[in-house]
């Protein structure tokens, strides 16, 4: 007994750190390893910022992340503009890998090009990185930032649930994952990753400014005690996206 | 030929004096002891204009975002002709912070969440004072026996 809840206390401290302030703390010291985490977000609330800072966090770990609507150039861009320089930094040292699933030349949208890049070109690409991966605790650090064009393309709710199976296990077999779905576009579109995912991160915009502007409420957290309140949220320089804590007051 | 519809009441100089007299209404009632915080909604469930208190309160959040979740079924509920509706939102078996919708007109709800020991009764006359004075001031309604 005496020995399992050694082991237990232990698990508590292999987790993988989301490199977002103040986040650690509502799930025990971080995402469980080769977890597939969900963050679903108003728009401004954070996704992408949540997703590169996941990416800079610990700057030995490889890290991939998978663009459907967004260029190199202008992440890197928008890092700059809010002082995350770790990313750029990671990125420049080949510790960073980043994938744009999406193009500007072709007349197919972004969701067909997604769909394309997951199905065909991710795991041949997953295939390759794993030996690496395995090498690393939690494996690799993977953002994709939104998945929504892609869910937008598969509308049918038996073939989404298998596309997104798909990609949700091949994903904690190479690391630890964050996956962005925007709101907005109607509950029925985003239930499937939702339910498919080990945990739920809401961002909501309330709009009333100050404090009460942004909050961050866990919804589900696999195998894991989690924070039941929301917590507001901010951005500040340097930081980028900061929780704060108030479960104090 | 369809003439251009000119509304001198929503002109840039009139709309300045609207803003500031919607901001005074809502400072008026935020000013009470018993009041922990007050929201404008846009029929849409956009936020027009709110106050709250300076210190942060983790039980005024959670209610902050539950009324953001709610208010376009009560502002529904109002539209079918109640003139308020009153929750009492429990947080956990020893808080319940009273929450108060008011239509303040065609378009906008005020919504004021009091202290769970509030003067309900003193509270609820001045809300509905400000609903009303609300309701002239962006539907250019006078307001009756006020």
């Amino acid at each position: 007994m005496q020995k399992l809840l050694r082991k237990m206390k232990n698990q508590k401290h292999e987790r993988i750190l989301s490199g977002v302030s103040g986040f650690d703390n509502l799930v025990c010291n971080g995402f469980r390893k080769n977890s597939v985490n969900v963050v679903i977000a108003d728009p401004g609330c954070g996704k992408s910022t949540f997703c590169w800072q996941f990416c800079s966090e610990n700057s030995q770990a490889p890290a991939l992340y998978v663009s459907l609507e967004q260029t190199l150039d202008s992440v890197l861009q928008d890092c700059r503009d809010i002082g995350l320089v770790k990313f750029e930094q990671k990125y420049n040292r080949g510790n960073l890998q980043f994938q744009v699933a999406f193009s500007e030349e072709t007349e197919l949208t972004s969701g067909e090009i997604a769909l394309r890049f997951f199905m065909s070109e991710l795991p041949k690409y997953l295939e390759v990185i794993k030996e690496t991966a395995d090498s690393y605790y939690g494996g690799i650090r993977v953002a994709i930032d939104p998945l929504t064009p892609l869910l937008l393309e598969i509308p049918e709710p038996n073939q989404q649930r298998n596309v997104i199976n798909r990609i949700f296990t091949s994903l904690r077999k190479i690391g630890t994952s964050i996956v962005t779905i925007e709101k907005g576009f109607g509950e029925t579109l985003a239930r499937i990753p939702l339910f498919l995912s080990d945990s739920i991160i809401e961002l909501e915009h309330i709009g009333l400014g100050g404090i009460y502007n942004r909050t961050l409420k866990i919804r589900k957290f696999r195998g894991s005690a989690h924070s039941e309140m929301p917590q507001p949220i901010g951005f500040e320089e340097n930081k980028g996206l900061v929780v704060y804590d108030i479960t104090s007051n | 030929m369809i003439s251009q519809v000119i509304d001198t009441y929503y002109s840039p100089a009139n709309l300045s004096s609207v803003i500031i007299s919607i901001d005074k209404e809502i400072s008026y009632l935020a000013e009470f002891a018993d009041v922990q915080a007050v929201i404008l909604f846009r029929l849409d469930g956009q936020v027009l204009e709110s106050h709250y208190r300076n210190e942060v309160s983790q039980n005024l959040l959670v209610v902050i975002r539950w009324v953001r979740n709610i208010i376009s079924k009560t502002t529904e509920e109002l539209q079918r002709g109640s003139k308020s509706v009153k929750y009492d939102k429990e947080i956990n078996s020893k808080v319940r912070i009273p929450v108060y919708f008011y239509c303040t007109g065609n378009s906008s709800i005020l919504v004021t969440l009091l202290n769970s020991k509030a003067n309900t009764g003193l509270m609820e006359i001045e809300m509905s004072r400000t609903a009303k004075r609300l309701g002239w001031i962006i539907d250019k309604k006078k307001p009756l026996g006020d």
